[in-house]
């Protein structure tokens, strides 16, 4: 079995740090190596081309490539070994670029023997690998998106625009997300509601999406191209086919009102309600946590569409692919308890002036005092609310903020020329197309920027103060305001956490959905058929959100449109004749992909790889294809075979050193330690 | 490839072969990518601990640490202060040379034989090689 090693200097990446001709020497005199070279680039065509070389006259048949992670280039060389006539799966990644020269480029003395452990490893491997086919198994062609905001909007009509059924669920009574309260939408202050009402009805009206709103998923089963998704329809009380969301005749005989969160408690709302007046679908619903049951509305409903006996009703969808665009919620901001707000009735959040500036929400468009209601003369708006501050954990910049408070104190300033608008601020980030000029006009427009992060905030005799200390001046300052508006950052929304431990998405450290590569794969999950738009995966404005869920809906229309699927060889397998039919793999099973009918059997379409059962069998009657015991044994032999004095990682897909190494952290040696 | 797979043969043979210590990394407890494998790595780790104990080997050689695919900085973090740990057990069958009460031998650094000499000097192959054999 000839074993070709190609140690890659992926130009200074590898080669920088690792001495590749000492590297290249130790594996000529590996076991079963017939031929070692370094490679300038081994993804590059002429890199390619040697290793086919090689293949065909030295009779090559297995590989080690010792370059980058195995989630970058694995294709590309499966590929390229492919076309020159071997097995995809005789190949074998040694990564000495993630796990080893990025990670230790201050010790390039052990990190050149690490690296050579690693290629070691790999080639013990390698002289085990078996060749493997990949299976078709036939797709279900639907697409299920959660989440019912711009994002969600984005990918479900484009999705159903090429053909493909959408299921389109959403947690809320309306679609719509948090683009359809807000006002005017930075930089071209256009309405918003008026360029996303259309297409909230387009969905509503398209034959292909069919619309759960006020719904939520409960389950998901199966794997790509074959999900099965459980989920419920909550009780609207109302039957949306009859009611006509004239909402007067109903909720002016309520006598429940509460505060509405659609207006985040500035406005109330009776316990039956219209989220607002452009909801899609267009029909009331009744809060069953605040509707006491008089029956009042049921009696004055002219369509008789009320009604209070529905009950919740559960749904079972199979798709091919999910789209996650579950979105983001507003930071609390009564964290932040220095600002006083839920306790100084000036205090509100951007979203709430959002709501007072619309209008059609419960100021109909005027800037009032909550405590006097009167028109406010004088606004200051406080930046990095929940944002960029350690001190509660969130460090990460929100994006929007920024732009959304110079959109507001604009729209503010046009309204009421002559009024006194403060923007208090650690960095303006106007880091956008046309935004730097969208900054500069509100300069003109008299607005007033403060460099400071506002300390705290008191109020005496109903007024409310800012304290603060002017980082320009170094002056430490108390000013009195009318009304301050805590410019909240955003996170990830918890309602989706459900969603995100049924499809085991990952998270990164700021909570939000991570996405399989940070630059080359925007939208995609790190599940197979799972994909992420919006501010699910992180801050965002509108026309990227949007852009998002146009790519993730062309991303699953790629992955279903042929009707069937290559699934890679990473299933677990049987020995019949090894199988003492003792069940454990049954019960570790998180696929319940394995079933003993005398002896057990794995259906391997549905395996995801994982390896449970086979770590698990007593008998080791359970076999991996990918990662079999007997060549991650070899692995550790060879790993342990030299002296090591420095962490040798064992391969992972999933391995932290990946993106560790991204964010250039440095590892340093000590003791071994093997792993995976 | 989960948390899960790890067979404990494969921990065992790491360290039989010499290695001082072995970290397991997984997911973050609730949030594995397959379902709830990291739970499984878990209770084996924990079983393993005490077969390691009862056969004289220190248990805090084997590890199980929690990171998410993009917490590279904990998985580091935690690298460290596993190594750390390992610096104050000792090189691999230290705890079995004190038990005995036997005059300490040199450090283990030889290198003869496939293995660096290693397991024939800290005494353990044998029990390392009848846990393996044995599954």
């Amino acid at each position: 079995m000839p074993i070709g090693v190609y140690v890659c200097h992926c130009g200074l990446n590898i080669a920088g740090v690792l001495d590749v001709e000492e590297l290249k020497s130790f594996a000529e005199k590996l076991p079963d190596v017939a031929v070692a070279r370094e490679l300038q680039f081994s993804c590059s065509d002429i890199g390619q081309e040697q290793i086919q070389k090689d293949i065909a006259e030295l009779n090559l048949d297995r590989i080690v490539v010792a370059a980058c992670s195995p989630r970058l280039h694995e294709p590309t060389f499966r590929r390229a070994i492919a076309k020159a006539g071997l097995n995809p799966y005789m190949l074998e990644m040694a990564n000495i670029r993630e796990h080893c020269s990025w990670v230790h480029m201050d010790q390039p003395a052990m990190a050149t023997e690490k690296a050579k452990d690693l290629i070691a490893m790999a080639v013990a491997k390698a002289a085990l690998l078996q060749p493997l086919e990949q299976e078709q198994i036939p797709v279900n062609k639907d697409v299920l998106v959660v989440g019912g905001g711009v994002a969600g909007i984005a990918a479900a009509l484009d999705l159903a625009d090429a053909g493909f059924h959408v299921f389109l669920v959403e947690r809320r009574p309306t679609i719509g997300g948090y683009m359809a309260l807000l006002t005017d939408v930075f930089p071209t202050n256009d309405c918003s509601i008026c360029v996303l009402g259309p297409k909230m009805s387009e969905v509503f009206n398209h034959p292909n999406i069919t619309l759960y709103t006020y719904s939520e998923v409960l389950g998901v089963e199966g794997s790509v191209g074959n999900f099965t998704v459980s989920g419920v329809h909550r009780a609207r009380y109302v039957d949306p086919v009859l009611c006509k969301g004239c909402i007067n005749e109903c909720a002016d005989v309520c006598p429940v009102e509460v505060p509405n969160e659609f207006d985040f408690g500035i406005g109330k709302r009776k316990a039956i309600y219209l989220p607002y007046p452009q909801a899609v679908p267009l029909s009331a619903c009744v809060d069953p946590k605040a509707c006491i049951g008089c029956g009042r509305c049921v009696e004055s409903c002219p369509t008789q569409a009320v009604k209070l006996d529905q009950v919740a009703e559960h749904f079972k969808i199979n798709v091919g692919a999910i789209i996650v665009a579950t979105g983001w919620q507003p930071f609390d901001a009564t964290r932040k308890e220095e600002y006083g707000f839920g306790r100084f009735r000036d205090v509100v959040t951007t979203l709430q002036i959002e709501r007072m500036l619309n209008a059609s929400g419960p100021t109909k468009g005027d800037i009032v005092r909550p405590s006097t209601g009167e028109v406010a003369q004088s606004i200051a708006f406080l930046q990095c609310v929940g944002s960029r501050d350690a001190t509660i954990g969130n460090i990460y910049c929100s994006r929007i903020c920024c732009m959304a408070s110079l959109k507001n104190a604009q729209l503010i300033a046009e309204k009421y020329p002559g009024s006194d608008i403060t923007i208090y601020y650690i960095d303006i980030r106007a880091g956008g197309e046309g935004y730097e000029e969208f900054y500069m006009r509100a300069q003109m427009l008299g607005i007033n920027f403060v460099r400071a992060r506002v300390s705290r905030i008191e109020e005496v005799d109903g007024d409310i103060y800012l304290i603060f200390e002017d980082t320009q001046t170094g002056e430490i300052k108390r000013v009195r305001h009318d009304i301050a508006v805590l410019s909240v950052g955003l996170e990830p929304d918890e309602n989706a956490d459900v969603l995100g431990n049924l499809l085991g998405l990952s998270r990164r450290p700021d909570r939000f959905f991570e996405i399989a590569h940070p630059k080359m794969r925007p939208v995609e999950a790190h599940i197979d058929g799972g994909f992420i738009a919006g501010c699910a995966s992180g801050p965002k404005e509108i026309p990227i959100s949007i852009a998002q869920g146009s790519a993730a809906a062309a991303k699953a229309i790629r992955l279903l449109q042929k009707g069937f699927l290559n699934l890679e060889p990473t299933s677990a397998y049987v020995d019949p004749d090894l199988c003492i039919r003792c069940k454990l793999c049954v019960d570790v099973c998180p696929q319940r992909a394995i079933a003993v009918k005398s002896p057990a059997y794995v259906d391997e379409a549905a395996c995801k790889g994982c390896g449970s059962c086979a770590a698990a069998c007593p008998v080791d009657a359970i076999k991996m294809r990918l990662f079999s015991d007997e060549q991650i044994l070899a692995q550790i032999r060879a790993a342990t075979g030299r002296d090591i004095s420095h962490p040798v990682p064992h391969q992972c897909p999933q391995h932290p050193g990946d993106v560790f190494s991204a964010g250039g952290h440095q590892l340093r040696p000590g003791s071994p330690a093997t792993g995976c | 490839m989960c948390s899960a797979r790890v067979d404990t043969s494969f921990v065992l043979e790491a360290l039989r072969r010499g290695a001082d210590g072995v970290l397991i990394a997984g997911c973050r407890l609730g949030e594995c990518h397959y379902h709830d494998g990291n739970y499984q790595a878990l209770q084996r780790v924990n079983v393993l601990k005490g077969v390691l104990e009862r056969i004289g080997i220190d248990p805090g050689r084997v590890k199980i640490v929690w990171c998410a695919a993009s917490e590279g900085e904990i998985y580091a973090q935690d690298l460290r202060e596993f190594i750390g740990e390992l610096k104050a057990i000792g090189p691999i069958g230290t705890e079995l040379r004190k038990s005995k009460k036997e005059p300490a031998e040199e450090p283990i650094e030889g290198k003869s034989g496939p293995d660096g000499g290693r397991a024939e000097k800290t005494g353990i192959k044998a029990i390392g090689e009848h846990e393996v054999q044995g599954r």
